[in-house]
């Protein structure tokens, strides 16, 4: 069944593929329920399959992530809602202590396959506390996978992958182009990988990383420079642990030049794992350094300064040009 | 579409009978609007609008009997109090249809030119001497090392390396790339040289006696160990002036062959080659030290270059006479003025004071060189 959808939809649609056909699927959270959660993601689905099963939770993120916790090691496939990743941080506790070493504290008989679902990034003119990209705090973690999707396409697979695995995951969405990318997403109930990055456009001079909202710039930015005879190889990252280094270094291997744009803040970034690698595995084929387009290290502003925090596809481009034509 | 129904008006009544309408369908209200009038068995109540929308279907004329929790108004879903989809901020929505592979793609169709390794040194030293790396072979087949680019350069040089102009200028690149040169200056008062005084013998003599007492200075660089290798034999490179240009010929074994007259002949020998141009191979050995005598042209001071391997240079510029005091009297001498340069990687400014010391020392006091054991001072 093809059907043109965005991004949130298709989320909507792999929670429903997956209540439909695992009956221990059980989602929960705030507001998830008549409300249809702050973003309408679950809209539908309590009618659907009941209060049993789609839970409107108190306001409570660790109890959320508790009983998450709790239902996934007793053999649900719980899939706990966050209103945006700036709450989820008294989840965290739950989510390190507990969720991501289950498997290794009980010598793998007991495992954790719960999802931790939460609204990410700006971009949306929201207050403080709504605007979180800290996607590498949970990259930190062993026993955690952490995704972020960039189109329908990839939200309805990954997701799907997500709620399949044995293991928790933390699945971020791009909340800012949550209804901003529209795609033709079979929705076949097929899963996708959950440890390989994509490459979107092929090029020879350099290869460009980035993920979740960010990427809507980077192919922006590609679509521009192309126009002045810059072959940029893109790749969105969509799984940010597991790193799917290989499809990187074989792409820098072939281009000698990397950018790496995200959004979060510089310091301490997944960008800096990546160069990182780079700079371990594929040094003698570097043209050039690596470098990264990011948030700065600050706390997202408010309104009108959002624009100027996140990378935009001109500050993407620059950079790319820059490497590409050092000023001497 | 949503429904309102009639709702329980109070004191247990069933029905009412719709006295009024206060809006029609089209209508968009807002909430707590007057709606309708009803009138029920005890009074007539206004009903407010629950809220804000748009009115599709009014479900009972004005007269008719209404049974409580029955139709009363159906409002239209399209306009039912717009929902934001979103508790902060605002969502941008799209009409355009995003079109790529879902699972991405295959990379294996740009063809990418010139697909070579190379550590970012020797990319860096590539771009320094203009080579284009592109074009350079490595040696072990895997990755392109400096030594690769310093050969392939080599090879590829324009420069004629046969003329004493481009070895000049090859001399002075390397000594410019690898050498961190220092230099130092001093006088000597040689009022006591005699007229027949041989000065350039004289000056020779002076040096190997400061090479005897501070031996660092005749060495070698070692530029894959990074230090200094001190060497016993002394080969001492000339610089001479030509027609035909700048030589370095080398007196070699120089401790050895030593004696004024030798010394004389060896000088002149090289001279004259120098004049034609016709130098054998031993000529031009790799001096250990050097000697540069501008002093018979003009100019007192200069930084003289050091050339790798060696370490050290040492130039005396023309000799003046100066008033100088000597013994707390005022006297007219001549003075010779002296520039040693070093490579401040391997030698230190005491290390090269110490040797200047010495050579001033020795050049301010007579001593035979007509012996067999020249180093020998006359007090």
């Amino acid at each position: 069944m093809k059907e043109v959808v965005t991004i949130l939809e298709a989320i909507n649609h792999a929670l429903d593929y997956s209540l439909k056909v695992n009956k221990n699927v059980v989602l929960l959270g705030q507001d998830i329920g008549p409300n249809g959660g702050v973003f309408r993601v679950t809209e539908g689905l309590q009618q659907k399959y009941g209060e049993e099963r789609v839970i409107d939770t108190p306001l409570a993120e660790n109890m959320i992530a508790g009983i998450t916790v709790g239902m996934a090691v007793s053999g649900l496939v719980p899939i706990a809602e966050f209103q945006f990743m700036g709450f989820i941080y008294p989840a965290v506790d739950q989510i390190l202590s507990h969720a991501s070493r289950m498997r290794n504290r009980t010598r793998g008989r007991l495992t954790c396959g719960a999802v931790f679902r939460a609204p990410y990034c700006g971009g949306i003119g929201a207050p403080e506390h709504h605007s979180e990209s800290t996607e590498a705090i949970f990259s930190h973690i062993p026993g955690i996978r952490v995704v972020i999707p960039s189109s329908p396409a990839r939200a309805y697979g990954l997701l799907l992958a997500a709620i399949e695995n044995p293991d928790p995951v933390v699945f971020l969405e791009p909340k800012k182009i949550y209804r901003a990318v529209k795609q033709e997403v079979n929705l076949d109930g097929k899963a996708l990988p959950l440890d390989k990055a994509f490459v979107l456009t092929e090029g020879s001079d350099l290869t460009l990383v980035s993920w979740g909202a960010t990427l809507i710039e980077a192919q922006k930015a590609v679509t521009d420079l192309a126009k002045i005879d810059i072959s940029v190889e893109l790749i969105d990252l969509a799984t940010i642990k597991p790193l799917d280094m290989d499809t990187i270094i074989k792409s820098v291997m072939k281009t000698g030049r990397c950018v790496i744009a995200h959004e979060a803040a510089k310091t301490c970034g997944v960008g800096a794992e990546i160069a990182a690698v780079l700079a371990d595995k594929c040094i003698e084929y570097l043209q050039g350094p690596i470098k990264r387009v990011t948030g700065y290290d600050t706390v997202m502003p408010y309104y009108q300064l959002e624009e100027h925090y996140l990378p935009c596809k001109d500050r993407i481009s620059n950079e790319i040009i820059n490497l590409l034509e050092p000023v001497v | 579409m949503n429904d309102f129904l009639l709702p329980d008006l109070g004191e247990g009544l069933t029905d009412a009978i719709i006295r009024e309408w206060h809006v029609s369908v089209g209508d968009t209200v807002e909430i707590d609007q007057p709606l309708v009038t009803v009138e029920t068995a005890k009074s007539i109540v206004e009903v407010p609008t629950p809220k804000t929308a748009k009115i599709h279907k009014l479900h009972a004329e004005v007269g008719a009997n209404v049974q409580v929790g029955s139709i009363l108004v159906s409002f239209s879903s399209n306009n039912v109090g717009k929902d934001s989809k979103t508790v902060v901020g605002s969502l941008s929505d799209t009409n355009e249809v995003l079109i790529e592979n879902p699972t991405g793609i295959e990379t294996n169709n740009v063809k990418v030119a010139n697909k070579f390794r190379a550590l970012p040194a020797a990319r860096m030293f590539a771009k320094k001497h203009g080579i284009d790396i592109s074009k350079v072979i490595p040696k072990n087949n895997i990755s392109i090392t400096i030594e690769d680019l310093e050969e392939y350069k080599q090879k590829n040089s324009n420069v004629n390396t046969e003329t004493i102009e481009n070895q000049m200028c090859l001399a002075m690149e390397k000594a410019k790339e690898y050498v961190v040169p220092a230099t130092i200056c001093d006088e000597a008062n040689i009022y006591l040289w005699g007229q027949d005084t041989d000065k350039t013998v004289t000056i020779i003599h002076a040096l190997l006696n400061a090479i005897t007492k501070s031996p660092k200075l005749n060495g070698h660089f070692d530029n894959k160990q990074k230090k200094l290798v001190q060497l016993k034999n002394i080969n001492l490179g000339i610089a001479m002036q030509t027609d035909n240009g700048l030589f370095a010929p080398t007196l070699t074994d120089l401790a050895n062959n030593s004696s004024g007259d030798l010394l004389r002949n060896n000088i002149n020998a090289l001279k004259e080659k120098a004049k034609n141009n016709d130098f054998a191979k031993d000529d031009l050995g790799v001096p250990t030290i050097t000697l540069s005598n501008v002093g018979t042209i003009a100019g007192q001071f200069s930084t003289p270059i050091v050339v790798p391997p060696s370490v050290a240079i040492v130039a005396t510029g023309k000799v003046r006479d100066k008033v100088v005091p000597v013994n707390n009297e005022i006297k007219i001498c001549p003075i010779l003025p002296i520039s040693i340069s070093f490579d401040h990687r391997v030698i230190t400014g005491g290390e090269a004071s110490y040797f200047l010391k010495y050579f001033i020392e020795s050049l301010e006091k007579k001593f035979s060189y007509n012996s067999e054991k020249t180093l020998e001072m006359s007090q």
